[in-house]
């Protein structure tokens, strides 16, 4: 997929993850601005990298560190 | 991208040909089994190393007889041209003119690195071609019956969704591990729970409620007590003093049984200074014994050798020959009587003096076995002595103590009992107060003890909340990965949605337009997304299923989405068509016409026809004839 288009793809993915987290109150009530970012980073990490490199430990850390406790 | 020339060799039913394509409409024009269909195909296969129609073997498509067939384009990209050959046994070559014009270089040479040359050089994939690029004969036929999941994987495939698809699975997978992971964290949360039910913090408070309760208790009885103190010293006191006395009695009794017959310790010890001055005196037994046994035994030998010597002398005396019968002289009988009167004589002596030593050995032996009685005595009497004197020295110390008891008892007995001391539940009896205490001590010494244990156990439940407070940022952690999952799958079907918005929208108005350049306007309204692609049509106010529709307008309405869809996915400049005018009648098959001539404005239209009305109603269209093959044989 040219990276142009996975750049697009990212973009959208994420207005659409901001706006589901906006409106849906068990997200809204349990994640923030870092759990977004992981979402993000691990849809993007799939594209570029192909779906089977994405693991729970992966996002389990990254909401980890950017949770910073 | 436009196509310059096909390129065939044992291809279907061509051996060697080539056919130059033209800008515009290319009409392929020729009876059935002239190759129309065949050259679609190659163009096809070409571009995408899968035959037109599916499930046709790749060398099936090779010409009779030939072991293999080879299908090649020469196409334009901007200013850069290409050469594309594959053969039927899956070889491939992609070459790039050079700047010279005069050779090609080979880009790629396999297919998988060809196939992704195209991709990135062109944007176009099977399914872009062959839903958007390629009209094959029958395809709309097989399009409308195809199950909504197909039309679906189609549409996906055409829009890159079906990676979208891949990595939703994939976060779908993860947020049921996250999920079983939770699930595991609160089992083993719950485990934790029941232990910390049951902590002891509750457990605590109260103990050391009732702890200060009672040594509050303590300390008013104690201050109470302090009040009638004579009273309860006078109450202590008395169990002293019986104390004492079952003490002094015991020991009383005990020296008794020491003396056993002595009338006191003093008399004990005059007796050991008895037995102390007898052995004293016997000093010299011992050796004097000792003598008389060596003395008796010296006397023994002695009174021996002189019997041998006697009976020696008379056995000279006895013999009859007169002489000695060691040394043969002659032995004088009157001198060896003399010689054997003195020994016998020396004998007799000795004797008297052994029987004096053994009369005086008798009694040395036995006085030194009565000196050791004595000395046997000696020691046990002052072992009693030394028993006697602790139990003495005890004695005088309880006597001492029970004395003062005594006094002090005796100073205390006159005073009064205080009238204002009362223990707990209003007693006032100092003894009852003294026990009243005593119980409480001992309940507070219970309650100490108690909460110590307590405390330790609260040690410990510390230790495991803090284990619990890790688990629980292991749950909540647990809780935000899965929700994070579940929002990444989510915001992956929100993508799709959108992106089927963004594309298939502007499809459905640009179906709309070619509607109505068409004069097809009874279709109002178009949704290409409720049916995954399958135009679903609002006719005059009605919702009406493309199947329902004439044949003529299934195949107007088709080409109008082919067209739309090119379009929104990023047209490739070109368009084939194999017989699109198939079974119109002449106002529909105008209507084609114009349709592939609008077409032509923009794009290069390669369609083919055996109707010479078409032809005639393309007369600008480059024309390629094909001619049956079955008519040149």
């Amino acid at each position: 997929m040219p990276s142009t288009l996975e750049n697009e793809l990212v973009e959208i993915y994420e207005r659409e993850v901001e706006k589901l987290i906006e409106s849906e109150s068990k997200y809204q009530s349990a994640l923030g601005a870092a759990e977004v970012s992981a979402v993000v980073h691990a849809f993007r990490f799939a594209l570029e990298n192909g779906a089977d490199k994405v693991t729970v430990q992966m996002l389990y850390d990254m909401i980890d560190d950017s949770s910073g406790d | 991208m436009r196509l310059e020339r096909i390129i065939l060799k044992s291809f279907g039913c061509f051996d060697r040909r080539d056919f130059d394509l033209s800008d515009g409409v290319n009409l392929i024009f020729g009876p059935n089994f002239s190759g129309k269909s065949t050259l679609v195909n190659a163009i096809f296969f070409t571009l995408t190393g899968k035959p037109i129609i599916p499930k046709v073997s790749l060398p099936a498509m090779a010409q009779s007889g030939a072991p293999s067939g080879t299908a090649g384009l020469i196409f334009h990209n901007g200013e850069q041209s290409y050469q594309l050959f594959r053969s039927t046994q899956g070889e491939v070559q992609l070459r790039l003119k050079e700047e010279n014009g005069e050779k090609w270089r080979i880009l790629s040479m396999d297919k998988r690195s060809a196939d992704e040359d195209l991709r990135q050089k062109f944007h176009f994939s099977y399914h872009h071609l062959a839903a958007a690029t390629f009209l094959r004969e029958g395809e709309i036929f097989e399009f409308l019956a195809r199950q909504p999941a197909d039309r679906r994987d189609i549409l996906y495939a055409l829009l890159g969704i079906d990676r979208l698809m891949e990595v939703r699975q994939r976060f779908i997978d993860g947020r049921r591990i996250a999920k079983r992971e939770e699930r595991r964290i609160q089992d083993h949360q719950r485990s934790m729970r029941v232990t910390t039910v049951k902590n002891h913090r509750e457990e605590i408070e109260r103990v050391d409620a009732e702890l200060k309760n009672l040594e509050g208790q303590y300390e008013l009885l104690s201050g109470k007590g302090a009040e009638s103190s004579d009273t309860a010293l006078v109450a202590e006191l008395t169990q002293a003093h019986e104390r004492f006395q079952k003490e002094i009695d015991g020991l009383i009794q005990e020296r008794a049984s020491v003396l056993s017959g002595f009338t006191d310790v003093d008399h004990l010890r005059a007796s050991i200074k008895e037995i102390e001055s007898a052995t004293a005196s016997t000093g010299g037994v011992e050796k004097q014994r000792e003598e008389a046994i060596q003395r008796i035994g010296s006397l023994n030998s002695q009174i021996q050798t002189l019997s041998a010597e006697c009976e020696t002398l008379r056995q000279l005396i006895d013999n009859d020959h007169g002489h000695c019968p060691t040394c043969h002289q002659p032995v004088q009988q009157k001198i060896i009587a003399g010689i054997l009167e003195e020994k016998e004589s020396a004998r007799a002596a000795n004797q008297g003096e052994l029987e004096a030593q053994q009369k005086t050995l008798d009694e040395q032996t036995a006085n030194i076995n009565a000196l050791r009685g004595l000395r046997q005595r000696h020691q046990l009497m002052q072992s009693k002595v030394e028993q006697l004197e602790r139990i003495e020295a005890r004695l005088a110390n309880l006597q001492r103590e029970f004395d003062g008891i005594a006094s002090r008892l005796g100073a205390l007995q006159p005073t009064p009992p205080p009238q204002t001391g009362t223990g707990v539940d209003g007693v006032t009896d100092p003894a009852q107060i003294a026990e009243q205490r005593r119980q409480l001590k001992y309940r507070i010494d219970s309650l100490r003890r108690r909460l110590v244990g307590l405390n330790k156990e609260e040690a410990v439940l510390a230790h495991k909340l803090q284990e619990l407070q890790r688990t629980q940022h292991q749950a909540n952690q647990i809780l935000r990965t899965r929700l994070s999952f579940e929002l990444a799958c989510d915001g992956v079907d929100k993508t799709i949605a959108s992106l089927q918005q963004t594309i298939l929208q502007p499809a459905e108005k640009e179906i709309q337009r070619w509607l109505e350049r068409m004069n097809l306007t009874r279709f109002s309204q178009i949704d290409l997304k409720s049916q995954h692609l399958l135009p679903s049509l609002n006719v005059e106010g009605f919702e009406r299923n493309l199947l329902l529709l004439s044949g003529s307008e299934k195949m107007m309405l088709y080409l109008c989405f082919k067209a739309a869809l090119s379009e929104v996915l990023g047209a490739l400049g070109f368009f084939v068509f194999d017989d699109p005018t198939l079974h119109l009648d002449p106002d529909r098959r105008g209507t084609m016409i114009d349709f592939i001539q609008r077409l032509a404005e923009k794009h290069q239209v390669i369609v083919t026809s055996n109707d010479p009305e078409v032809r005639a109603s393309l007369p600008d269209a480059h024309l390629i004839e094909t001619v049956s093959h079955t008519s040149q044989m």
